[in-house]
């Protein structure tokens, strides 16, 4: 689930993710402990922060609803 | 003055014959040019000539001056059908037009509607829409005139409806209605619904995907049977907003709750809120009537027409209980029949083209019942009537109907003195001064009477008394889910997942409680401590959806980029989160960047082409 590294000097544009972010890398140890949020996370990609694919971001907000969690959500498509 | 269609421009592919009339009645005195442009520069001129305009008004006839003064009332277009049934109502009626042109849609030449609307059309008094009407018979028939006729039109409210002389039904109870805001607070609640699950997806052939349905059916069982019609609703009333442009091989993306236009619809005052609703609900397929409607005798005219029609006309329906039936007859045969009905058509009687159709009944059972704009229920059998025969229905006009009236004549600027607003309810009227978030923006009710609006309760319910809600209530319930909503109560939950949705349209969580304070008059410690608690927890976690992340090779080049990058933030260990408007970095080689919109999995992570 990590991002394998990109070689030196090169940039990638990532479009569309959803990006989740969390306060302590405990709470993000904590979601990906839930299989049901976990198997609907693309990468890790910090500590504190993971990324999902923007068609399965619906399906991750209902996730996170089940599970108990009310994030605040930003954006939009 | 107000908008309409520049006739000048109109006219100018019209072959000689049709220039011809339509100089007749801007120049009636003159001697006509016999060449196209000689007829287009003397129309020209009399358009430009307030004198001549004058002598073109004061020449219309009473069917003509109404209908051209109710054009301007609405700002210069008008759907046709509605402009048909606005002098149907006021019992002016149009002689059937014999000529079998194509002045108005394929099939509408001879129609009621084509009867009040044609000859004018060709007169050069109205000027199609022909951009979007032409051959298309299922599209709106809009119709305008020019600004500077209908500048020269005397202002003033219109004639009220003519009554309808429906028979009274003896001995009839007055049956019960939603309450208007019970329907209002109907599609707010499926908006937030919409919020809460991230969006309606859509299919391909443009309908809700089922599973999205069936799903919202679970989450809100009591309005189960009514889900998709409030979920079309959404659509029609304008308050979802599609996704960005479809990315080929990538699973399309929901419709979401476009936020400032709910937050618009919060701010009415309830009956312009629920003028909203009804008009929304108005364009919203009703499979019951308008499959039927389509395939029937009439349906050269769009069902959402037909219930346009009967809407407008409800305001002529007698104030007491009448049989759905007779009702339903009498609207036909007064009203709809000179709109929708087809003289002549057939027979040289024309009664093939004026038979009752039984969709009206259906509309007004249906649709107008349940958006509480008529009540409609069962007769007390009769004593003279057989014995096991089906009960019959009868119907009278709610408070929704008195609503919706005033909202009409507010918005098509009809409004007179005695349309005052205050007649609706003390609460209706209410317009809150600014944006919810704003903070309370009416008088506290004042717990001490029992006036309040809502009443929270230690269980975290919320009981909302709908004829004292107003703008700003409704608002204040942004924080708790509808559960029930009765006639005239409606109860909500305050949850975890409630006040996560007020805080995502913009409230903090002072706001929050300020809201429900000002209307409830206080909230139990519990419930304050509880939302308190839910608010910090809700900020430890936080989801940016449609984010876009640029990847750096590691830490130090991301932090040397960063600076470069307006409104740019540090992700993880090396990628930044661009602003939401902000361009993909431009210093970067073209080959080094792959911006992609659909993302393989690849390795564990997204594809890079």
């Amino acid at each position: 689930m990590t991002v394998p590294p990109l070689e030196p000097g090169t940039v990638a544009v990532h479009e569309g993710l959803a990006l989740i972010e969390v306060a302590d890398a405990a709470d993000l140890a904590a979601l990906l402990a839930d299989p049901r949020i976990a198997e609907l996370v693309l990468a890790r990609i910090g500590e504190c922060a993971a990324v999902v694919l923007p068609h399965v971001a619906p399906r991750l907000l209902l996730a996170l609803a089940k599970a108990g969690h009310t994030p605040a959500v930003e954006g939009g498509p | 003055m107000t908008d309409g269609v520049d006739l000048a421009r109109a006219i100018l592919p019209l072959p000689v014959a049709e220039l011809q009339r339509v100089a007749r009645r801007y120049l009636p005195d003159s001697r006509l040019p016999v060449r196209k442009d000689g007829l287009v520069a003397a129309i020209g001129a009399a358009l430009a000539s307030p004198e001549r305009l004058d002598a073109v008004v004061a020449r219309l006839s009473p069917l003509e001056a109404e209908l051209l003064r109710e054009l301007a009332r609405r700002g210069g277009t008008a759907d046709a059908w509605a402009l048909a049934t606005h002098a149907a109502l006021r019992g002016l009626t149009a002689e059937p037009d014999a000529r079998g042109g194509y002045a108005f849609q394929r099939w509408l030449d001879r129609s009621g509607a084509g009867a009040y609307l044609t000859p004018l059309v060709d007169d050069g008094l109205l000027v199609r829409d022909a951009g979007r009407a032409a051959f298309d018979r299922r599209a709106e028939a809009r119709l305008g005139a020019d600004p500077r006729l209908l500048a020269r039109l005397r202002p003033g409210p219109p004639a009220p409806p003519t009554p309808l002389d429906v028979p009274t039904l003896d001995g009839a109870v007055a049956p019960v209605a939603p309450h208007p805001l019970a329907v209002v607070l109907e599609v707010i609640d499926a908006a937030h619904l919409v919020l809460d699950l991230g969006g309606v997806p859509v299919t391909r052939a443009g309908a809700i995907a089922r599973p999205f349905v069936r799903r919202a059916e679970r989450e809100r069982p009591l309005r189960a049977a009514r889900m998709e019609t409030l979920l079309v609703t959404l659509f029609a009333a304008g308050l979802l907003r599609p996704p960005a442009e479809p990315t080929p091989g990538v699973p399309a993306r929901p419709w979401t709750v476009d936020r400032e236009a709910l937050a618009a619809l919060l701010r009415l005052p309830p009956y312009l809120a629920y003028a909203a609703v009804v008009d929304a609900t108005c364009r919203t397929n009703d499979p019951r009537v308008d499959e039927r409607w389509d395939r029937g005798l009439y349906g050269a005219a769009p069902a959402s027409a037909l219930r346009r029609a009967v809407f407008d006309a409800l305001p002529a329906l007698p104030p007491h209980p009448v049989a759905v039936e007779s009702a339903a007859a009498v609207l036909w045969s007064d009203v709809l029949v000179h709109v929708f009905g087809w003289a002549g058509f057939v027979d040289a009687s024309g009664a093939y083209g004026r038979q009752q159709p039984g969709e009206v009944a259906a509309v007004l059972e249906g649709v107008c019942a349940r958006l509480g704009l008529l009540a409609v229920g069962d007769a007390p059998p009769s004593v003279d009537g057989p014995v096991g025969a089906a009960p019959r229905q009868v119907l009278a006009p709610a408070l929704g109907a008195r609503w919706y009236a005033v909202a009409r004549a507010r918005l098509l600027g009809h409004a007179a003195v005695a349309d005052d607003a205050a007649e609706l309810g003390a609460r209706a009227a209410v317009c809150a001064s600014g944006p919810p978030a704003s903070g309370p923006t009416t008088v506290p009710p004042g717990a001490p009477d029992g006036s309040a609006p809502l009443l929270v309760q230690p269980n975290f319910e919320v009981h909302a008394y709908l004829d004292r809600l107003d703008a700003a209530a409704v608002a204040a319930l942004t924080c708790a889910t509808a559960t029930r909503i009765d006639a005239q109560t409606a109860t909500f939950e305050i949850d975890r997942r409630s006040v996560g949705r007020a805080l995502d349209l913009g409230r903090d969580v002072e706001g929050v409680l300020a809201d429900l304070r000002a209307h409830a008059g206080a909230v139990p410690a519990n419930v304050e401590r509880t939302i308190r608690d839910w608010a910090a927890r809700r900020d430890r976690l936080r989801v940016t959806l449609g984010a876009r992340l640029v990847e750096y090779a590691d830490a130090a080049a991301r932090d040397a980029a960063l600076a470069s990058l307006a409104g740019a933030r540090a992700v993880g260990e090396r990628f930044a989160l661009l602003g939401a408007n902000a361009p993909a970095p431009a210093a970067t080689s073209r080959t080094a960047i792959t911006t992609q919109r659909g993302f393989k999995v690849q390795r564990g992570f997204t594809g890079r082409g």
